[in-house]
């Protein structure tokens, strides 16, 4: 028998990561699995997930293991002032000062592992990119190229006068 | 002629052609520029993160007015970005609208069937084409207009002619006339928030028996003023918050009843503001009520248009005569700061609880009644809370023309004083204050808890031996009577009577005499 309080992780890539059931456990994906499987030594895949990004969520989840419990994301029905109060770390910040790829993988694989914390933080982060810029700004920062067509420019500008008037 | 036509209509053919080739190029390029951006790392999110994003976006654009600006930014990066934004509802719920009919009709459209958020900003928005609320009346969920007037009312009446459930707060404020909006609760069952300015207070009781917030600006309430409008709290039993300002005063019937035997107890009410009438008026209604579980109230009169005011009056003329009845709380009062300052009293008490009462009074007394308005002030202030546990006490304003005789009483009344702060630009020598503190009429030592006493920035007590005399002989006396000062910080102008200077070497002799009958002392020079 191994250690019951640590158990192991498979990445899709094969990778191997043994780690404590608290940490995991922010993972209301893994939490679930861990109920539902009992006590027991196999492995548990995440079919969904590379070693880079996996070693990236424990990273996150290790240091974030004695924050309190969040079970409710971010509210997007007009919830505004629990969303302005949302907070990222210096450490958050520098956690997500990687190359555009793997930030959102991150987020990708937060959000299937259902670890809200972490899926709040990426998006603020994201979000705090992209506040102040220009659309040209916004696409020159994600490799986006303007893909709409002459009508929907001349709805755009319509919509964008209205806007500015009110 | 012939030729050039024909060439004319051949080229015009040919170039038909083009723009043909040219559209369905642009097409072709938009749709190639759109697979292009699936490639992208952030267009890997799925919507719904995108929709996350979206959401942390909105709420940290700082300012409310930048907010459609910005929006507007994030619809113009790519046909996915603007599809996600434009087609999840929540995002366009909270409408504000300045002059755009089209903004309105638009933010409608996409909020497809959610409850909305409307807020008309700017007068010059056409009420006529606000009637397209009537057909989304059943998910208006607040509404605000912020300068109504005889056109939108006609807007508004027919609007609550309908069925508006899911309306939970309205404001609607107007400069003009006084109208009737025909607000009824069997029409709007869930309105919880009110405020409405210069118009009819409505008078259905089944709406204010579900009203928590209810905020009335110059408002009338009918002709037998306040007996209606009392009936009415009655049955707001959930209210929680209430504001009138200046109500009683522009009421139709001035007449004010005697104090009754039953008083409307608002239990649910937290936070009571009134202001803007006269002085008696505010009295008189106040004495009407009873709200014992309060957390907040403010009382803020002027005495402009008062038939009643003396010129001896202040805060007291505000206030019911049984204070304690109305507000239950003031009998547990244990901190009050008093101000005056020229014409406009103010007091704030708390409470060891946190629960606070704040009352002022501009009161445009002549120039030559401001000096002695500060010992008026307090010689009231000491009467009103002559029952209130005080132990802090806070004193802003002209202590120099304040009496003995007035401290005396003042400190006779607060027994269980601990603190005294004292502020205010004008204030002598303070000898008259400490003469007080040396005793009271019956020989007791006033205040025999009294630890601390402390000047504020600003003010500076000048030096004499007016204030040498009074203060060592008053702090001798109670070091003698057992009740010994923990601490003195005052700030001493340097330039006392007849320009006489105030050496350093002078200061540390005082020190150390009164350390002999303080425990800690700290003068400061100033000037």
């Amino acid at each position: 028998m191994g250690d019951s309080n640590r158990l192991t992780l498979v990445a899709s890539d094969g990778g191997k990561f043994v780690v404590d059931k608290e940490v995991v456990q922010m993972s209301v994906l893994l939490k679930n699995m861990i109920e539902d499987l009992g006590e027991t030594d196999e492995s548990i895949p995440i079919p969904n997930v590379t070693s880079p990004v996996l070693t990236k969520v424990i990273e996150f989840c290790e240091n974030h293991r004695t924050d309190a419990a969040r079970t409710d994301g971010p509210n997007v029905d007009g919830d505004d002032a629990r969303m302005r109060t949302a907070v990222v770390s210096d450490w958050d910040r520098q956690f997500f000062d990687v190359d555009q790829d793997l930030m959102f993988e991150i987020i990708v694989a937060a959000n299937y592992l259902d670890i809200k914390s972490l899926v709040d933080v990426g998006c603020k982060v994201v979000a705090d990119m992209i506040k102040g810029k220009s659309p040209q700004e916004i696409r020159d920062l994600f490799d986006i190229v303007n893909d709409f067509s002459p009508e929907e420019e001349a709805a755009l500008r319509k919509e964008n006068e209205w806007a500015n008037d009110r | 002629m012939e030729v050039i036509r024909f060439k004319r209509e051949q080229w015009l053919r040919e170039r038909n052609v083009v723009l043909a080739r040219q559209a369905a190029l642009e097409q072709e390029l938009a749709e190639l520029n759109r697979l292009l951006n699936t490639t992208v790392p952030v267009n890997a999110l799925p919507d719904e993160l995108l929709v996350q994003i979206f959401a942390f976006f909105r709420a940290a654009v700082d300012r409310e007015w930048q907010l459609a600006g910005e929006w507007m930014k994030i619809q113009g990066v790519c046909r996915r970005w603007r599809q996600i934004a434009i087609s999840t509802p929540m995002f366009w719920r909270a409408i504000k609208v300045y002059k755009k009919r089209e903004w309105l009709s638009l933010s409608l459209l996409r909020s497809a069937r959610t409850s909305v958020d409307i807020t008309f900003l700017h007068p010059s928005f056409p009420p006529t084409a606000a009637m397209v609320l009537l057909s989304h009346a059943s998910r208006i969920r607040r509404l605000v207009i912020q300068s109504a007037n005889a056109a939108w009312n006609a807007v508004l009446i027919k609007l609550f002619s309908f069925p508006t459930p899911s309306l939970e707060i309205l404001r609607v404020l107007q400069r003009n006339a006084h109208d009737d909006l025909g607000i009824r609760g069997d029409r709007l069952p869930g309105l919880k928030d009110l405020a409405l300015e210069r118009y009819v207070v409505p008078g259905d009781k089944t709406l204010f028996a579900n009203l928590r917030t209810l905020v009335l600006d110059s408002c009338i309430f009918g002709a037998s003023w306040p007996q209606p409008f009392l009936n009415l709290l009655k049955t707001a039993g959930h209210l929680e918050k209430l504001t009138l300002k200046k109500c009683l005063t522009s009421s139709a019937g001035l007449y004010l009843e005697a104090p009754r035997a039953e008083r409307v107890v608002l239990t649910s009410l937290r936070t009571f503001r009134i202001s803007g009438d006269s002085s008696s008026m505010t009295a008189a209604f106040l004495n009407s009520l009873q709200v014992p579980n309060i957390s907040h109230a403010e009382i803020e009169c002027d005495t402009f248009a008062n038939d009643t005011f003396r010129v001896t009056d202040t805060i007291a003329s505000a206030l019911p005569a049984d204070v304690k009845a109305v507000l239950p709380m003031w009998t547990a009062v244990n901190s009050v700061r008093v101000t005056a300052e020229d014409d406009y009293f103010e007091v704030l008490a708390r409470t060891a609880a946190g629960q606070t009462i704040h009352v002022s009074l501009m009161s445009s007394l002549s120039t030559l009644l401001w000096g002695s308005s500060f010992g008026r002030l307090i010689a009231d202030c000491a009467r009103l809370f002559a029952n209130s546990p005080i132990r802090h006490l806070d004193l802003e304003g002209n202590h120099a023309l304040v009496g003995v005789d007035t401290w005396r009483d003042v400190f006779g009344q607060f027994t269980e004083l601990e603190t005294l702060t004292l502020c205010g630009s004008h204030c002598g020598s303070l000898d008259t204050l400490w003469k007080g503190l040396a005793s009271a009429p019956d020989g007791h030592i006033c205040c025999p808890r009294l630890a601390r006493i402390a000047t504020e920035e600003g003010m500076e007590i000048c030096f004499s031996d007016f204030l040498l005399g009074s203060l060592f002989e008053t702090l001798r006396k109670r070091q003698a009577g057992g009740a010994r000062l923990g601490l003195l910080d005052v700030r001493l102008q340097r330039y006392g009577d007849h320009g006489v200077r105030l050496e350093e070497h002078t200061r540390a002799l005082i020190t150390h005499q009164l350390k002999t009958m303080v425990d800690r002392v700290s003068i400061i020079l100033l000037g």
